[in-house]
């Protein structure tokens, strides 16, 4: 295990590489939560240009090669549904250029919206997969931090972040998996 | 597949992408490499990831009018990892070889006439030899190539030597493989959910009730998953030809030392770096060695070992986490180390030893 301060820097690092394409991407993934065709042709074109890329090519950076490509294949999902749109939404049309070009402004809802399902989804979780998640990303504790003030070991921090990112999925698209 | 177990799936494919969460936060190339190979086995884990890295990053922003309070939580978490103290090491074990034959012929009666069918087949044609332990029993044996296998607990393995390959079936149990190298006869070990082919190496190979663990103390070996393994009943004599052929269609996944190998019965593979890689060997020794694990999976550790079997009778004892090396064959021991453990009562008796949590 490295010291928790390089495990921030690769966290940092892995997080700048997502926070670039994360906007467009997390948009378009979370407006389409309730519809699996949708995010199964966009899953679909991102794993096909995946394949193109070379391992050896992927493997220095693979988060960056990953949330590049999908964050691509939403924006030309987006744009493709704004020219559809324009053959018979006007009002859509008023909307959707500036989504498209500035997807920051548009993205503001979906992300509080998100926020919304993920905070109803938290108290669902145990007590203690809570309590980690909470120590770790609102209070933004290091791993060792909070092992300390559980009392757990790193170990055990991690398998409680795993296993409350899991559920929280499994909370968020229960509807989705289970028709 | 019923409602259960898709659930169960779903929960072990968000579970898996999380961990590569996880895994990519100090991700070594050697992580990095596995990391993009798992992306391209399927969309699913394409999706699964992508999901899961949203849902991870905006938990950065989670609960922003603070309105849980940590300290509340703080005083109601318990701390649910338990370090036993270690137990002396018990002397060598009496009475190795007990009650082989009888058990053989009970699992026969037992599993029924397709087995007793596959037996008879063999023996006429001295194709297979079938090794086994009893509980309790661990045996090695010496092949005619120099390798050898190391049988644990409740085991049973058969074999087949040709001038084209070197099979073993692993049909219960786990087993200890040193292989001699001989790249004209690969060495192949079949589970039900893989086959493991191996080039001069030493590897622990676990056929357990989920599913294939692989664990490679020494070179490598490559491991091809689920469907493709024969089962000896259905196909006895054309294994070698078969194999050969589905083998050829796709490139296995390479295991290294050090690593371990979970293959699951719908064929998934995954691999993680095992420093403590000896842990799975230490059975050898009849030690146990478990890190962090429940209670429900120790005690299934110890029942393999032992007829006074522990059973478990509350879910919130079961899944209680324990870290500790014991004597596989003093499961007393193990039962009066529980007892020290104040969320749990354990109750002894001749032929069990019962666990309720107080």
């Amino acid at each position: 295990m490295l010291p928790d301060r390089l495990n921030m820097h690769a966290a940092r690092l892995a997080k700048s590489a997502f926070i670039e394409h994360s906007v467009v991407l997390r948009r378009f993934l979370m407006s389409r939560v309730g519809n699996v065709h949708d995010i199964d042709d966009l899953v679909q074109e991102v794993f096909t240009r995946l394949l193109r890329v070379r391992d050896t090519e992927m493997v220095r950076d693979p988060l960056a090669y990953l949330f590049g490509i999908a964050a691509n294949v939403a924006r030309e999902f987006l744009q493709r549904r704004y020219q559809d749109n324009v053959l018979f939404d006007s009002e859509a049309a008023d909307r959707a250029p500036a989504d498209v070009e500035n997807p920051m402004d548009g993205g503001l809802a979906e992300r509080l919206e998100l926020g919304d399902q993920l905070n109803r989804a938290l108290i669902k979780l145990p007590p203690t997969h809570r309590l980690v998640i909470l120590l770790v990303k609102r209070d933004g504790l290091s791993y060792g931090e909070a092992a300390r003030a559980t009392g757990l070991s790193v170990h055990t921090i991690e398998k409680y972040l795993v296993e409350a990112r899991a559920l929280l999925r499994l909370i968020l698209t229960g509807k989705e998996r289970r028709p | 597949m019923t409602d259960y177990d898709t659930d169960r799936l779903e929960k072990l494919l968000a579970r898996r992408a999380s961990r590569w969460i996880e895994e990519l936060r100090d991700a070594t190339p050697q992580k990095r490499s596995a990391f993009v190979a798992w992306l391209k086995e399927s969309p699913g884990n394409v999706r699964d990831f992508l999901l899961m890295s949203m849902i991870d990053q905006s938990l950065e922003t989670i609960d922003p009018e603070k309105s849980h309070d940590v300290e509340s939580l703080l005083a109601a978490v318990d701390p649910t990892i338990v370090e036993l103290p270690r137990l002396p090491a018990r002397s060598a074990r009496k009475n190795p070889r007990r009650a082989r034959w009888g058990v053989a012929a009970a699992a026969a009666c037992v599993l029924g006439g397709s087995v007793i069918a596959w037996f008879s087949v063999n023996h006429r044609e001295a194709a297979w030899r079938v090794f086994e332990t009893a509980t309790g029993e661990q045996r090695a044996f010496e092949l005619e190539d120099g390798s050898m296998i190391h049988l644990n607990t409740r085991s049973r393995a058969a074999i087949h030597f040709t001038a084209r390959g070197r099979e073993v079936r692993l049909l219960d149990g786990e087993a200890l493989f040193r292989v001699q190298r001989d790249a004209s006869r690969p060495f192949r070990v079949y589970t039900n959910d893989a086959v493991i082919q191996a080039v001069g190496t030493q590897f622990n190979v676990y056929a357990h009730p989920e599913g294939t663990s692989v664990a490679v103390i020494e070179g490598r070996v490559d491991i091809q998953p689920a469907i493709s393994a024969p089962t000896p009943a259905a196909t006895p004599r054309r294994d070698v030809s078969n194999s050969h052929a589905q083998l050829s269609i796709s490139p296995g996944r390479i295991v290294h030392s050090s690593e371990e190998a979970e293959i699951t019965h719908l064929g998934e593979v995954s691999v993680r770096a095992a420093p403590d890689v000896t842990d799975a060997v230490a059975w050898q020794k009849r030690r146990l060695v478990f890190r962090q694990q429940t209670l429900e999976f120790i005690t299934a550790q110890f029942n393999r070992y032992s007829r006074k079997q522990i059973r478990i009778e509350s879910p919130a004892a079961a899944n209680r986490l324990y870290t500790g090396v014991f004597d596989a064959d003093d499961v007393d021991s193990f039962a009066q180390a529980l007892a020290s453990d104040p969320q749990l009562g354990v109750e002894s008796t001749a032929k069990a030893i019962v666990i309720t949590s107080r």
